[in-house]
């Protein structure tokens, strides 16, 4: 007795577990239905299970009520003040193709600020996001530049003198300029204004070799010299306060 | 190109708008929305294929929506908050007039807090009747994904408990008045 009760329990719940599989499966359907994409076997098949179940059918109903209520929705729109803004904005100047907003300073409300600063649709490339980062940062860059320079100069001016400079790499002494010569030059210079020229641009030519080895040895000392120092004195400064005292603590 | 601009502005606004509308509550900020776009439409308007303006424009605004509930996020919501509800009151348009019945107003809600991209499909295809072809171009899916996002959209959109209950007492007056 007590065995056909369990059985008949189990086909009960068999059964209806198979009745809920199916109450899914059609109420899946439901917006396949409702777009009109059901048809054949498969539209008959679904609207014989509604027919005989209630909440299936009760599903159905709310689907369909949902459906045609979100088709009634309002649309929005916007007003014209904005639509005879928008008008304004094009009608006084072609917009510049790559960041140009001059012309729209005095016509940019809220909303203008915002469509400058938003996310463009398309990806900005590498360069223009440079050029972009430079010129909103105009000046922080000119003043960076100026100070750049000035402190270059500075160290330049301040550093000490070589004595022992090598030989100029331009002659010190222009040979006399021979009657040929003196003759190829123009008749507007005489040959003492030629030499004194010459002479003066040697000066200057060998002014500059000594500024560039000077250069040279300053930015070799500072960009090579000092941070190898620096890196072994800290390395050393570490291994000292690592606890063991034995180690050598100072610089080499 | 002036008068195009122009012609492509009262051929769009509506589905820009309504779009931006039906995730922010604000009719001003569904506004500024539309003016970001439109001026985003007009800085573009050589590069842009024409023939693809909808699904253009769609896009742009999917993603100015997006931008300006990550900022308006950043900021204070509490204070946000309070300013959607006033600028909410002051609005007598025809939008909230509507909303007045209280299954749209439900139903507004409801949609408003379906995530993305379901909330745009479902505005998209059901609210403002594009194709589907301009869906997919415009949210870069193919035909199948937005089938199926657009189902499990109205499936959310059918379990929200407040619409529920609506329907409910709806269908229980309709009995009872039979």
């Amino acid at each position: 007795m007590n065995a056909r009760y369990e059985q008949s329990e189990v086909e009960y719940q068999m059964s209806r577990s198979s009745e809920q599989t199916q109450c899914f499966a059609m109420q899946l359907q439901i917006d396949t239905f409702l777009d009109g994409d059901l048809v054949g076997e498969q539209q008959l098949a679904f609207l014989g299970h509604v027919a005989e179940c209630v909440g299936c059918a009760h599903e159905l109903r709310y689907a369909q009520h949902l459906y045609d209520s979100v088709l009634d929705l309002p649309k929005a729109d916007c007003s014209d003040a904005l639509v005879d803004n928008l008008v304004a904005i094009s009608s006084q100047k072609r917009v510049q193709q790559h960041g140009g907003h001059e012309g729209h300073e005095e016509h940019r409300g809220k909303a203008g600020a915002l469509a400058e600063t938003s996310r463009q649709p398309s990806r900005v490339g590498f360069f223009a996001q440079l050029s972009q980062f430079f010129r909103d940062r105009l000046p922080l860059t000119i003043g960076f530049a100026a100070f750049s320079t000035l402190v270059i100069a500075v160290v330049i001016v301040m550093a000490p003198r070589v004595d022992n400079a090598p030989q100029p790499l331009v002659a010190e002494v222009t040979p006399d300029l021979s009657a040929e010569n003196a003759a190829m030059i123009p008749a507007a210079f005489d040959a003492a204004e030629a030499r004194m020229a010459l002479e003066e641009l040697n000066t200057a030519i060998d002014y500059l070799n000594r500024v560039s080895r000077q250069t040279e040895m300053m930015i070799g000392e500072r960009f090579v010299v000092l941070p190898l120092q620096q890196s072994v004195n800290s390395s050393l400064r570490r291994a000292s306060f690592s606890g063991n005292e034995d180690r050598q603590a100072g610089p080499i | 190109m002036h008068i195009e601009f122009q012609q492509a502005i009262e051929k769009h606004r509506q589905r820009v708008v309504t779009l931006a509308r039906y995730r922010l509550r604000s009719a001003a900020d569904a506004d500024d929305i539309a003016q970001e776009v439109f001026v985003k439409l007009w800085q573009h308007w050589p590069k842009i294929d024409h023939d693809k303006q909808l699904p253009w424009l769609l896009r742009v605004t999917h993603n100015a929506i997006i931008d300006f509930v990550r900022r308006r996020k950043t900021r204070n919501e509490s204070i946000d908050d309070a300013v959607d509800v006033e600028a909410q009151a002051a609005e007598q348009s025809q939008f909230e007039a509507l909303e007045h019945n209280q299954l749209t107003a439900s139903l507004t809600d409801a949609i408003r807090q379906l995530d993305e991209p379901f909330r745009s499909i479902l505005v998209m295809r059901d609210v403002q009747g594009l194709s589907y072809a301009d869906i997919e171009e415009s949210l870069d899916m193919n035909a199948s994904q937005l089938k199926v996002y657009l189902h499990r959209a109205r499936r959310k959109l059918r379990a929200d408990p407040q619409l529920r209950l609506r329907f409910e007492e709806i269908n229980s007056s309709g009995d009872d008045a039979v």
